[in-house]
């Protein structure tokens, strides 16, 4: 029966000021969430469980984790200390219940801490004096209401392993980013030593050593209860000598195998670790090609922007947009109307002077007409300067006839019909003006496609920036150790050599000794059954029954260890991979394959591989998360007992996204007998009910038993902060 | 005198411009790295934006002769290679009438007269830049002024 | 729980062979007496008094032993 957690509680721990009462969480059997924003107290209640396994608290500044003896100021509710008069007491505590099928525990640890003197700072230890209590621990039978002080240390002990077994608290317990340590992929033994944790494994390691024994024991017996003076016997203990000696070469080989067993383990971690420094050195190389590429387009998108947004006052002025002359159409129309008025005053002013001075005048002004426009306008009987009918005989034909008689031609200079002869300076101004004065109309078009196009550079540039950040994340996560400790690459590349051959040669050395050990193993059952007929008459019948059986049982529990693993192994990337999938199934991006294989050493070898099986690097983070997720859910789910413990993860999934958390949620639900998470990303300060969009579809899932708002006063000072907590569901 | 003649005793003239709106050019114009608002680069576009700001909201200052008043760089030096110029002179003689003169009674002018109304379109230009400057300093000593890249487009936008 | 180990390796083909162990009496298999088979009997002993009792290997042996008689 697996223990569940029924209810945490907190006395001015950090943020939760005020008694128990006001600070009581009640949870159940299944899936509990804990909704808080940044502040809200999620790795405050995670430091309550600290606190009640190791006497720990995580220092949020250095995030390490510290001993609660020199942290007891720090822990207590600053309100609480604020408001405390000197010589006050204040209790600081945190208790939990847990229940089993029959009874109830609960568990408390707690201190007093005193104000020594007035002012007394919140931080500085010396300004308080600290009182800490011992562990107190309590039952009750379920059926019953009265609970009973546990008071020795060694069932304490038991009632706290009860709550989650020390070997698991680190998979029971886990906060952000630490998910990832607990089992991590680079380093091989640390998924062997998960499985051997959370699987039963190890009890047929254990069965196989203890029937070894036995049989061994059985042998001795036997062999000491045969007579030892006849005949018989005498060729019996030959035989068996001679078994023993084989015996011996077996043992030898067996010791022999464990250091080609341990040489591969050494090399085979160092040939992974090189070759992840190698394969990264490669896929980094390939992240840095993009990168490159990438900002080089950045930086020309840039430049055509800030050359646009520049540049952008001058388009006022340049005769391309003219936007200067915005809005100046009257002045245009009111330039071309005067410009007509003016040309045709001056042709009547100019034909007045001229009939004054027809006489007189050999020259014509400029723009006149030439002698063969003259003659085809007394031709026609029209005037092509004024446009108007001139009648043979009528005053403006005799006129045009006079021009075409007139004495000389051109020889002389032209009178001066104008002081002041502007036409020329209009006539400029308009044929100057004219790219300008074509472009009003288009003018606000022209501004309107400038913003566009000055929006599309910066959504341009925005998602290539977007682009550079993912590869860089991408590219972050192939980083190992401290890149100013990188070592030479040719080093590297020497040691990766060595390592391999080493591994190779540990490989081979393993296959052959384990041949050794198969052929030593089959010649001494041989042995063991040839001494069986060899026995002298008057051995106890009931003696070789019993070396029978019991060698039969070690032998069968070998290869039931075998069995089981190979099973084992086969299950584990079943439901390994059918955890992922659901966990990653609502993300767009499809995951790749999770394979678990046996190696010659008798352990897994974990990969991440495509469909094709090539291995697949530089999964995002979330990938990477859910990976061991998914792995740690297979561990347990293989175990044929599942998981009796409650998980308690703060912050299991930060920022990666609404889609894995919905798959986290399903998941876990049917992994975990009960879970608490602590979380922020389905808070939402806009929403009305504070939860998401997310959040309040998990309010309505029936799989979620209870979830629990935590609050912070708005605007509050930090002595005047506090936790308020409200059960929504 | 010749049509070139008179274009060219308009594009001598330097237009004044009141000491009192100065520090709008280092604000506004003169760009010299990155300022906080959208900047024009040489002076001279400045003066003719404020110009046509003060044509499109009518305000015309008048400039007090004397120490408050600084002579600008000379018309002829205004972007001479662009059409600026042509369509700035466009502007001026379709308003002639609010200048105070005909466009054909130019052309039986003496010199005098001639040079009398070249002065009084330099005025013209002179006031009504002054309206704008003045329309513009308002807007920038009250903090009216968006720092966009429109800033300038905005204005003008607004008061077509 | 402990009993899923003893069934595990009654399963074992060539144990359950020689001895004459079928499904059924797998399934009944337990650690607590009285069993159907020697072997059975040999195989809760030693499973109970190493993991169930945690006793050391010499007294696990001698509670074997004891089923001679």
């Amino acid at each position: 029966m697996a223990s569940i957690i029924n209810q945490i509680s907190f006395q001015n721990f950090f943020n939760y000021y005020g008694s128990f009462e006001n600070n009581t969480y009640e949870f159940s059997k299944g899936v509990n969430i804990v909704v808080a924003d940044n502040g809200g107290g999620k790795s405050k209640f995670f430091n309550g469980f600290l606190w009640l396994f190791y006497d720990e608290i995580l220092d949020s500044d250095t995030k390490l984790r510290k001993n609660i003896k020199n942290q007891a100021v720090k822990i207590c509710s600053d309100k609480a200390k604020y408001e405390a008069a000197v010589n006050d007491l204040i209790e600081c505590n945190v208790a939990l219940e847990f229940s089993d099928n029959r009874f109830r525990y609960r568990i408390c640890k707690g201190f007093r801490i005193k104000k020594s003197k007035a002012n007394a700072s919140l931080i500085d230890n010396s300004d308080w004096q600290v009182f800490f209590k011992g562990l107190e621990v309590s039952k009750k039978d379920i059926a019953l209401l009265e609970f009973h002080e546990v008071y020795d240390e060694d069932e304490q002990r038991r009632i706290l392993d009860k709550l989650i077994q020390p070997n698991l608290r680190e998979y029971s317990l886990f906060q952000g980013e630490e998910i990832d340590k607990l089992i991590d992929f680079n380093q091989a033994d640390s998924l062997n030593r998960a499985v051997k944790t959370l699987t039963d494994i190890n009890k047929y390691d254990e069965l196989e050593k203890i029937t070894k024994y036995v049989a061994e024991r059985a042998e001795k017996d036997l062999n000491e209860s045969v007579a030892s003076n006849d005949a018989a016997s005498q060729s019996y203990r030959r035989k068996l000598d001679e078994k023993n000696v084989r015996k011996n070469s077996l043992d030898i080989e067996s010791e022999r195998l464990k250091s080609y067993e341990h040489s591969y383990t050494e090399n085979k971690n160092e040939v992974d670790k090189l070759e992840s420094l190698n394969e990264n050195a490669e896929s980094r190389k390939v992240f840095d090609d993009k990168l490159k590429e990438q900002n080089a387009k950045l930086k020309e998108i840039k430049e055509e922007y800030d050359r646009l947004v520049e540049k952008l006052n001058e388009r006022f002025f340049d005769g391309n947009f003219a936007w200067i002359a915005m809005g100046c159409e009257n002045e245009v129309s009111n330039f071309k109307e005067k410009l007509n008025n003016y040309r045709e005053i001056r042709t009547i002013k100019k034909v007045a002077v001229l009939s004054e001075n027809s006489n007189q005048i050999n020259l014509l002004p400029p723009d006149s007409p030439d002698t063969v426009t003259l003659q085809t306008m007394i031709e026609r009987e029209h005037c092509y300067v004024c446009n108007r009918d001139a009648k043979k005989d009528t005053e403006p034909w005799k006129h045009i006839l006079s021009l075409l008689n007139r004495k000389g031609s051109g020889q002389n200079k032209t009178v001066d019909i104008f002081k002041n002869d502007l036409n020329d300076f209009f006539g400029e101004i308009q044929l100057g003006a004219q790219s300008y004065v074509g472009r009003i109309g288009a003018i606000q078009n022209s501004i309107h496609r400038t913003r566009e196009k000055e929006q599309e550079l910066l959504e341009r540039i925005t998602k290539i920036k977007d682009k550079i950040k993912g590869l860089r994340d991408d590219r972050s996560h192939l980083i190992i150790g401290d890149e100013d400790n990188m070592i030479d690459v040719r080093q590297i590349m020497a040691q990766y050599k060595g390592a391999l051959s080493r591994l190779q040669k540990a490989e081979e050395d393993i296959i052959k000794s384990k041949n050794r050990i198969e052929s030593l193993t089959e010649n001494i059952r041989k042995d063991e059954s040839e001494l069986s007929r060899m026995r002298p008459q008057d051995t106890p019948k009931e003696y070789e029954i019993h070396l029978d059986i019991s060698t039969d049982i070690r032998n069968a529990a070998q290869r039931t260890k075998l069995r089981v693993f190979d099973n084992m192994i086969s299950k584990l990337e079943e439901e390994a991979n059918k955890h992922f999938r659901n966990l990653i199934k609502y993300n767009e991006l499809a995951g790749g394959i999770l394979k678990f294989e046996k190696n010659p050493r008798g352990t897994i070898d974990f990969n991440y591989v495509d469909e094709a099986g090539n291995e697949v690097g530089g999964a995002s983070e979330g990938f990477q998360r859910m990976k061991v997720l998914a792995v740690l859910m297979a561990i347990i789910s293989v175990n044929p007992y599942g998981y009796l413990y409650p998980l308690l993860a703060d912050a299991p999934l930060s920022a990666f996204g609404q889609g894995f958390i919905k798959g986290f949620f399903e998941e876990t639900e049917k992994v975990f007998p009960q879970s608490i998470i602590l979380i922020k990303d389905l808070y939402d300060s806009e929403s009305e009910n504070k939860l998401n969009k997310l959040g309040n579809e998990l309010l309505k899932n029936v799989s979620v038993s209870t979830i629990y708002l935590n609050q912070i006063p708005k605007n509050s000072k930090q002595v005047e902060v506090y936790t308020k907590l409200k059960k929504i569901k | 005198m010749t049509s070139s003649e008179f274009r060219e005793i308009i594009l001598k003239k330097a237009p004044k411009y009141s000491v009192s709106v100065e520090y709008l050019f280092e604000k506004l114009a003169n760009k010299q790295g990155k300022g906080e608002f959208s900047q024009f680069g040489p002076l001279y576009e400045l003066y003719v934006f404020a110009f046509y700001v003060g044509l499109k909201i009518g305000s015309r200052i008048e400039l007090v002769s004397g120490s408050n008043a600084k002579k600008f760089v000379d018309i002829a030096g205004w972007k001479s290679a662009s059409p600026l110029i042509d369509f700035l002179l466009l502007t001026i003689f379709s308003r002639s009438d609010e200048i105070g003169f005909d466009w054909n009674d130019l052309e039986d002018m003496e010199e005098k007269d001639l040079t009398d109304v070249v002065r009084k379109i330099i005025t013209f230009i002179e006031e009504y830049a002054y309206g704008g400057l003045d329309y513009l300093k308002n807007k920038f000593d009250r903090g009216e002024l968006d720092n966009s890249q429109y800033l300038f487009v905005d204005i003008l936008s607004d008061l077509v | 729980m402990i009993d899923k180990l003893l069934k595990e390796i009654l399963r074992d083909k060539e144990l359950s062979l020689k001895y004459n162990i079928n499904e059924d009496m797998i399934k009944k298999a337990k650690l607590s007496p009285p069993y159907e088979n020697k072997v059975i009997e040999y195989l809760a002993v030693i499973i109970r008094a190493k993991m169930v009792e945690v006793h050391g290997d010499v007294t696990v042996y001698n509670k074997v032993k004891n089923l001679i008689k």
